[in-house]
């Protein structure tokens, strides 16, 4: 078993070295180095090792080159779908539903706050987006700090049910319908970016996290290490991180390796809509996805699938270790 | 127990509207402009008065003209006929000039000069103001364009009416809002209450009702999905349970990277190979089990399970399809959540106490029902919507393919009492899991109170 792992380790290691390498042997228009007139040639023809897909581009050469692309893709959406679904699931299912209260004068104030507060982040200003969002956070910062000085003006309050709104919020998002989001997202971004395509898949994929934290969350609340952890007075940072975490990575490890590898067969779809990278890239979806176009080309579907396969593997050898609790 | 469900329940009635709400801006926000089109679907033509006529009865027929909400919250120099506008490069000139603070008035005079010179002289030349990032930009081609015909006396009349556009420019506009009130005839309002009464009118599409196409395409979905939940979670939480309790055998050895390469492939291919092995008699004559995929037959006075029953062998292949193709993600998760209860102290007390394997093995998995319910509870939900590809390759007519041909077709009409039916399907769903959470899981009960 031990040498199995020096094994596999070692391949990913030399695999790591190749993929990261390749840029220095190929540059970005590597992909049309060795094109060829004749499109979609099998594998040993025309010195090409491993064929062409139909626009005569040299598959071995797509796969090295493209491995780069579709993993750091793959790690950035994993990355930013986490956080945005532990994230919510702080802010709504480990506040719980009974323990934010407020009292008739806040929840007057906040609706009549939350007009202006729409107005001065999103309308008024002509400004990037970000200086917006900024401008939003600050003034949510203002708002909370009037509802808490208004905390003593009335004794009739209401819970707000933190953590159903969260579950609402969850399922606005799985039935919204997908290609709607998407094409929306073409309108709002300008130009097609790794970092932006991560984000939009980060976007439709979070919600396959959501439930096995909040799961976790909810359960690990009514333990009575979670009432002990309290006790000692430990933060709520510090109880999440150091003790909620661990629990949840067994849990999470099975949607984090199965993201991680649709997300290098979704990105190819992306470009169907054409908010996807452009032709100057290849990926290894869109070697996969080249496929529908000459459904004979069984080499465009065999070599990325191998090497998606290969992937897969890894992960979740290397990740099953996280399976068992310390 | 029965009060939470209720509460439950109560919310999610209550958060309809704002869900209709979100669904509404957000179509609002998408590029395409849905009058524009349905017209160049359906009646398109070259000429532009005939074009403009059509836009606006074609806008005034779906409701497009009405504003969007009760209320706007909007900057001081914005009038309420503005958001009447359904003409988008209306729309587009008037707010590039609105959001850098130029006046109303001074706006709308020169978009008229503008108009009427562009159907007098040139339709083309005209044409790419409507296109330009912001107003500075704007005045300035319209300067150059003024220089350059020179000749044509009345664009002269363009530049005092620029000028007063300039003059009008006000800094302090931007300060206070202003709250424009629009009544109860808005595209909200009439959204809601038609969906609401449950006269959800035909579908602009074919003039089909929307009602008899939403149900027919969710009664077949829910039929798919039941089989697929059947078959897949049985097999999964079997197989994920042997793969847990036997590592070392050929099984395992063989089924488990099986199921890895499988889903390492895109799902069209997938669906391909078993369409075209077990349909076609040329190529497998021994192979071919299942019919061919034809249409799907519903008739309204049979019952649920007679038609199911009816439609049960064609709904075989897609089944399988789905199914093994969440076979390793099924598989992989009951053994990792097996595995870490396999860590836990428990099981060291039970080897010391000397009981089986086996009841040792039932130990870990009452402990894990709870992520099973996760799981599945998940699973139906993205499985509502979410086999798109498997229905449009065995050409299903199921409610994810009616909701992509609506947002493809902006079948507002369709896709918001589709969409919401969603919500509450999914919304039902998660209730059930919560209160089987609860049965189970006994911590979970307990830091609700």
């Amino acid at each position: 078993m031990k040498t199995k792992n020096t094994l596999l380790f070692v391949l990913f290691l030399t695999g790591t070295v190749i993929v990261f390498a390749a840029p220095l042997f190929f540059d970005k228009e590597a992909s049309y180095m060795f094109l060829d007139s004749i499109n979609g040639v099998s594998p040993g023809t025309n010195g090409h090792l491993l064929g062409t897909d139909t626009l005569g581009r040299d598959v071995l050469n797509g796969l090295l080159s493209g491995a780069r692309i579709s993993l750091i893709i793959s790690m950035l959406t994993v990355c930013t779908a986490l956080l945005i679904a532990f994230t919510l699931n702080l802010a709504t299912s480990y506040i719980g539903n009974k323990r934010v209260q407020l009292n008739v004068f806040q929840i007057l104030g906040f609706m009549l706050a939350a007009p202006f507060l729409y107005y001065y982040s999103f309308t008024a200003f002509a400004i990037p987006w970000f200086a917006k969002s900024l401008i939003f956070v600050g003034l949510l910062g203002i708002i909370m700090v009037i509802l808490q000085l208004l905390r003593n003006t009335s004794k009739t309050t209401f819970d707000i049910p933190l953590d159903t709104i969260g579950l609402k919020i969850y399922e606005l998002f799985s039935s919204v319908p997908r290609l709607m989001v998407l094409l929306i997202f073409i309108g709002l971004t300008p130009k097609n970016s790794i970092l932006s395509i991560s984000l939009v898949i980060a976007f439709l994929l979070w919600p396959i996290f959501f439930r096995y934290i909040r799961l976790e969350i909810l359960s690990e609340k009514g333990n009575d290490r979670f009432t002990s952890l309290k006790n000692l007075g430990y933060s709520n940072i510090r109880i999440v991180f150091r003790h909620f975490l661990p629990l949840m990575l067994p849990i999470l490890s099975t949607p984090i390796v199965f993201a991680l590898v649709s997300t290098i067969l979704i990105e190819a779809n992306l470009s169907f809509l054409g908010i996807g990278l452009g032709d100057e890239y290849v990926t290894w979806g869109k070697l996969l996805a080249e496929a529908r176009r000459n459904t004979s080309a069984w080499w465009l579907i065999v070599f990325p699938g191998a090497c998606l396969f290969f992937v897969f593997m890894f992960l979740n050898h290397w990740l099953r270790r996280s399976d068992k609790l310390q | 127990m029965l009060g939470f469900a209720l509460k439950r329940l109560v919310f999610t009635l209550c958060s309809i509207p704002f869900i209709l709400w979100i669904m509404l801006a957000l179509t609002r926000l998408s590029p395409v402009d849905p009058v524009q089109q349905l017209i160049d679907a359906h009646d398109y033509s070259a000429d532009k008065q005939e074009q403009a006529e059509t836009y606006s009865s074609t806008a005034k027929r779906l409701g497009y003209n009405k504003p969007p909400f009760y209320l706007a919250v909007t900057k001081s120099n914005y009038e309420a006929e503005f958001y009447r506008f359904t003409y988008p490069l209306k729309k587009q000139f008037f707010s590039r000039f609105l959001d850098e603070n130029y006046s109303y008035e001074a706006t709308s005079n020169l978009y008229n000069e503008l108009q009427i010179l562009r159907s007098q002289h040139s339709n083309d030349v005209l044409e790419n103001f409507d296109e330009t990032p912001t107003a500075s930009v704007l005045i300035e081609n319209l300067r150059t364009e003024i220089i350059a015909r020179d000749s044509i006396q009345s664009f002269n009349a363009l530049t005092p009416l620029i000028e007063r556009v300039i003059e009008s420019k006000n800094s302090t506009y931007s300060l206070l809002p202003r709250f424009l009130f629009f009544g109860w005839d808005n595209q909200f309002h009439c959204k809601l209450t038609s969906i609401a009464s449950l006269q959800w009118g035909n579908s602009i599409t074919d003039g089909k009702p929307a009602s008899n196409k939403i149900f027919m395409a969710f009664r077949i979905t829910l039929m798919l999905l039941i089989m697929a939940l059947i078959v897949g979670y049985t097999l999964g939480i079997y197989l994920g349970i042997w793969f847990h309790r036997k590592p070392q055998s050929i099984v395992t050895k063989f089924l488990e990277p099986l199921f890895y390469a499988l889903r390492s492939l895109p799902l069209f291919v997938f669906a391909l190979v078993l369409l075209v092995v077990f349909t076609t008699a040329e190529l497998s004559p021994m192979l071919k089990i299942f019919p061919a995929v034809n249409a799907y037959g519903w008739s309204s006075t049979d019952s649920f399970l007679a038609n199911f029953s009816k439609n049960f062998n064609q709904l075989i292949l897609p089944t399988l399809c789905i199914s093994i193709y969440s076979l390793s993600y099924i598989c992989r998760q009951v053994k990792a959540s097996l595995e870490r209860e396999n860590s836990a102290l428990y099981n060291t007390t039970g080897k010391m106490k000397g009981i089986s394997s086996w009841q040792l093995f039932l130990h870990r998995f009452r402990n894990i029902r709870s992520i099973l319910i996760t799981m599945i509870g998940s699973g139906i939900v993205s499985g509502f919507a979410g086999a798109v590809l498997i229905e449009y390759i065995f050409n299903i007519p199921g409610i994810g393919r009616l909701i992509l041909d609506s947002v493809k077709s902006n079948d507002l009409v369709v896709l918001l009492p589709a969409a919401l039916i969603l919500f509450v399907a999914s919304s039902i769903t998660l209730l059930i899991s919560d209160l089987l959470y609860r049965y189970y899981d006994p911590k979970i009960a307990l830091n609700e109170n």
